[in-house]
């Protein structure tokens, strides 16, 4: 069936999207353009006052000079004092003495091409003043210098004319990286829309018409647009009705015919006896005339709520620590740094505290509701922290947003469980952990850009309106009734963790590969990245660019990755590779304390958990083969899952404490230093070891 | 909605943010670059009155008796239609007071704290603030002993720059709606004719079906089926055919049976 409604939308998705990139392309190609000639229009008059100014300013202490009698050409010094003001103004390229007849006596800078000509032209003239004439790259303004009435010399400012055009490339990257959002999230709407509109009603249609096509006519399709698909759909329902509806017709007055027909018509009732069980046999109706409504879902309906709630979360991530700077309050027994870590490390406690509970809250209610109450609460807190007034506060909404993260994720999750079996179960997590990635990539960067221009508290509340945004999608799309019906998941217990940590390599795989990972991923990039980037003097759109590298590397790096590794067989060796690179990239920093290194350190950051973060989950089942047995690879995971967010909670608060001691580089290579050695503990462990439990796994296989 | 409505819309939208994501960040640089240019400009107007102010002090002249100070500032204002006032502060000891100035019933007052802490940072030689009608320029005054003793602060007018950021906001915004109009004119064109082969088909299937159900002759068959979702529903449309035949066909007997009875 999808192979039927693919010829249709495979193509047509891939027209769209090229058409949207021309768009957006020329759109914003036209908007620049004219902003640039717009621009140059205004400023320029701006630049020639200036230059206007600044040659006023010159000539009024080269004119007391000559008022001393001192002759112009024998002025000691000139050259050096022409080019203090030359390099105090940037857009000023270039500044010349001449004597009357408009030989240079002194200059600096760059001189224009064809300047020679102008000079003696303009020495005709006088040197006329307020009149600046563009030479070359340049446009040169002229000023008498009198000495007493004597017109002795010119001086010249020259004024680059493509000043204009440099401060329009200064927003080239923030304008890159709005062409780059609007395609990833034109991807995502596209997506959403040729999902939603076009391939899965016409899956549904087709399945529909193959079962009516082996006379299976019982079931009706559920819709509700009223496009072409919607209109066909709902003429294909009335066909259905209408055979329906005749059946009932001809049972009703076949069997009125039966009561009242006397043993005479023995013929006709055998004739209709033979065409009804012919019938029968080949075509199904409903039981009362109704047929069953039936909906068609699909993982885009999750994919779609679950981006925009994840790019609103991920609009704060470039300035978030800043902005708890800007509210810091003095906290008893911690240092500055340890409270500015505070929020993400609550945020992340919360996040592991509400995650179970999410769990067994979606499984009670459905994911709709769990989904659209996270939504409710992530409104709030996202209003609520930027219009925090201080630092208590603004955990309060932390807090809140935290539960309201933990609620969305689980409730999505529930809906892919619910969605999917367990073969295909991979596959769906992989659309969902998808759309975590590049809203992370889109949010972080455009959080950035807007941030710088906006402030932090706007930026918020627009996280705010996404989240609304997300939860009128979920309200729309999601089953109201959809639920895991799978196994009963049993609650975790404390026994579970102290038998999953009475197994060795669990307990080396969590305490020297998971919360290590988990440790340098909050601290150095959520907690550190963005104070560290200010502290170099970096603005926010460049903050939010640095750290989107990150995103990027785990985006494209994870499925090349994967795949690597299951051709090849292997699981620890990308986990060990994955860690020696994340903690050998941070660790650039003692020797690059500069954006190189936090760039360096960044994506091989990025290129190491994309390295790793898959298979180190594969693992667990394999080291875990007897737990499983006994608990359940949910349970084992769950409990796995719970246990790698100390290391997000832990990783700000040691991060600061390493800050306050080493300073940010530093604390960056020494948290790089932590996680390579515990890979190596970790390779040796399990080189001595094994990877697989030698006793317990025969008994498991 | 029609499908081609609806996709244009949603590339509308996307097309809406890019443009006018993209042309508030153009504004932005206009605004601080406009912004820029202009304060350095006054910045060097007030460097100039720093340098004539500073000639008499270094001759040892104290600042609050230069006696052509009044006269250069009032000559600054004449000359620039966008400088609102300028003014001459002397330290002494935490404090401030305005000693020239062109606005005569300010002078004898004193100055904000910060233009004084301001004028005595060494980190930098000028500063500036922001009042609800002008910008405003500071630069420090520095006697022989490289020690601040007062600053000469000048305001220029905030309407002459919210002038040209408004023109300049209508401008791009003007441009942005021609380029937007534009985009959405080919979006409609380009989506409606991406579309075109669904609809139709779409179409031709639902006339087909509606006719199936009115017991008219179908106008879609597998001989004038064109596409693969044509064909389909063409196979689907024979057998429905068949049984709503049979169905027809019993209800018709069963009616025959009704007449006849007794």
């Amino acid at each position: 069936m999808a192979d039927k409604s693919a010829t249709f939308v495979g193509p047509i998705r891939v027209r769209l999207f090229s058409l949207t990139i021309i768009l957006l392309l020329l759109s914003l190609l036209a908007v620049s353009a004219d902003a640039l000639r717009q621009f140059e229009a205004d400023l320029v008059p701006e630049m020639d006052r200036k230059a206007v100014a600044v040659g006023q300013s010159l000539e009024k202490q080269i004119t007391r000079g000559l008022n001393y009698g001192i002759p112009l050409e024998k002025m000691r010094g000139t050259e050096e004092f022409l080019d203090v003001a030359r390099k105090s103004h940037v857009e000023i390229k270039y500044v010349a003495i001449t004597d009357r007849a408009g030989k240079v006596l002194f200059s600096v800078g760059d001189a224009p091409t064809g300047l020679s000509d102008h000079l003696s032209e303009s020495a005709g003239e006088g040197f006329p003043s307020g009149q600046s004439q563009a030479i070359g790259e340049q446009l040169l303004s002229a000023l008498p210098l009198i000495a007493g009435v004597e017109t002795v010399g010119g001086l010249h400012v020259g004024i680059d004319q493509k000043f204009v055009q440099n401060k329009l490339e200064d927003i080239i990257y923030d304008v890159l990286i709005v062409l780059l959002v609007s395609l990833l999230i034109t991807f995502e709407l596209l997506l959403f829309l040729m999902t939603a509109n076009i391939s899965r009603p016409m899956e549904s249609v087709h399945m529909l018409m193959s079962r009516v096509e082996v006379g299976d006519f019982r079931q009706n399709l559920a819709h509700d647009s009223r496009d072409e698909v919607g209109r066909f759909i709902t003429t294909l329902n009335g066909l259905i009705n209408e055979v329906n509806g005749h059946y009932m017709q001809m049972q009703r007055r076949v069997s009125e015919f039966l009561t009242l027909s006397g043993p005479d018509s023995a013929e006709i009732r055998k004739k209709l006896g033979a065409h009804i069980s012919q019938l029968l046999n080949r075509v199904h109706f409903a039981k009362d005339g109704t047929p069953e409504v039936v909906r068609e879902k699909s993982l885009v309906d999750v994919r779609t709520p679950m981006f925009i709630f994840i790019f609103a979360e991920e609009l704060s991530r470039s300035f978030f620590p800043l902005y708890v700077s800007d509210l810091y309050v003095p906290v008893p027994g911690l240092t500055q740094e340890m409270v500015i870590g505070l929020p993400i490390s609550l945020f992340m406690l919360f996040v592991a505290i509400g995650t179970p509970f999410a769990g067994i809250w979606t499984d009670r209610y459905g994911s709709r509701r769990i989904f659209l109450t996270g939504a409710i609460l992530a409104i709030a807190g996202f209003i609520g922290t930027g219009l925090a007034p201080n630092l208590y506060h603004l955990l309060g909404w932390r807090c809140m947003t935290a539960i309201s993260y933990a609620l969305i994720t689980m409730a999505c999750q529930g809906y892919i469980v619910a969605m999917t079996t367990a073969e295909n179960r991979a596959q769906g997590m992989a659309v969902f952990i998808g759309a975590i990635m590049v809203a992370a990539i889109c949010g972080t960067s455009i959080g950035g850009v807007l941030a710088d221009r906006l402030g932090f508290r706007v930026t918020f509340f627009l996280s705010a309106g996404l989240a609304l945004v997300s939860a009128i999608f979920v309200h729309n799309t999601f089953a109201r009734h959809i639920r895991d019906d799978g196994d009963e998941k049993p609650p975790l217990r404390f026994a579970h963790f102290v038998a999953l940590f009475s197994n060795a390599r669990f307990a080396v795989l969590m305490l020297f590969g998971a919360i290590p990972a988990k440790l340098i991923l909050t601290g150095f990039l959520f907690y550190l990245t963005p104070l560290y980037m200010n502290e170099l003097g970096h603005s926010q759109s460049e903050i939010g660019r640095g750290m989107m590298i990150y995103f990027i590397a785990m985006v494209f790096g994870t499925p090349i990755f994967a795949r690597l590794a299951d051709s090849m067989g292997l699981q620890m060796l990308p986990v060990i590779a994955g860690g020696l690179l994340a903690g050998g990239g941070a660790m650039v920093l003692y020797l690059w304390n500069d954006t190189l290194g936090v760039v360096v350190g960044l994506a091989a950051l990025g290129a190491g958990h994309a390295m790793s973060t898959a298979p180190l989950i594969s693992l667990v089942p394999i080291v875990c083969a007897r737990e499983i047995q006994n608990i359940g690879q949910t349970t084992v995971l769950g409990v796995f899952r719970i246990l790698e967010r100390v290391g997000s909670v832990a990783g700000p608060f040691l991060t600061a404490t390493l800050v306050g001691v080493f300073g940010s580089a530093y604390a960056i290579a020494a948290l790089g230093a932590i996680v390579l050695a515990s890979t190596v503990m970790m390779a040796l462990f399990f080189a001595a070891a094994g990877v697989r439990p030698r006793g317990p796994a025969k008994e498991a296989a | 909605m029609k499908l081609t409505t609806k996709t244009s819309l949603t590339i509308i939208v996307i097309l809406a943010f890019a443009v006018v994501v993209t042309n508030f960040l153009n504004y932005y640089k206009y605004q601080s670059t406009l912004r820029e240019l202009v304060q350095s400009r006054f910045v060097v107007v007030g460097l100039d009155i720093k340098h004539a102010i500073e000639g008499s002090v270094n001759l040892g002249i104290p600042l609050s008796q230069t006696e052509n100070t009044q006269e250069i500032l009032n000559r600054v204002k004449a000359g620039d239609a966008q400088i609102l006032s300028v003014e001459v502060f002397e330290i002494a000891g935490a404090k401030g007071n305005r000693i020239f100035g062109t606005n005569a019933a300010g002078i004898g007052q004193e100055v904000p704290d910060d233009w004084v802490k301001s004028a005595e940072r060494t980190d930098s030689s000028n500063w500036q603030f922001d009042e609800d009608e002008a910008f405003g320029v500071g630069i420090a005054l520095i006697n022989n002993f490289n020690k601040s003793i007062g600053g000469v602060v000048l305001r220029y007018s905030r309407a002459y720059q919210q002038g040209k950021i408004d023109a300049m906001f209508q401008a791009l915004g003007q441009t942005v709606l021609i380029v937007f109009g534009i985009s959405c004119i080919l979006a409609f064109i380009g989506v409606y004719v991406f579309f075109r082969p669904i609809s139709t088909t779409f179409a031709r299937m639902t006339a087909s079906l509606s006719s199936l159900l009115s017991d008219e002759t179908p106008i879609l068959t597998a001989e004038n089926a064109e596409t693969p979702e044509e064909k389909h529903y063409a196979e689907f449309q024979e057998k429905t055919r068949k049984v709503l035949e049979i169905l027809r066909e019993a209800e018709d007997q069963g009616l025959v049976a009704d007449e006849e009875k007794p």
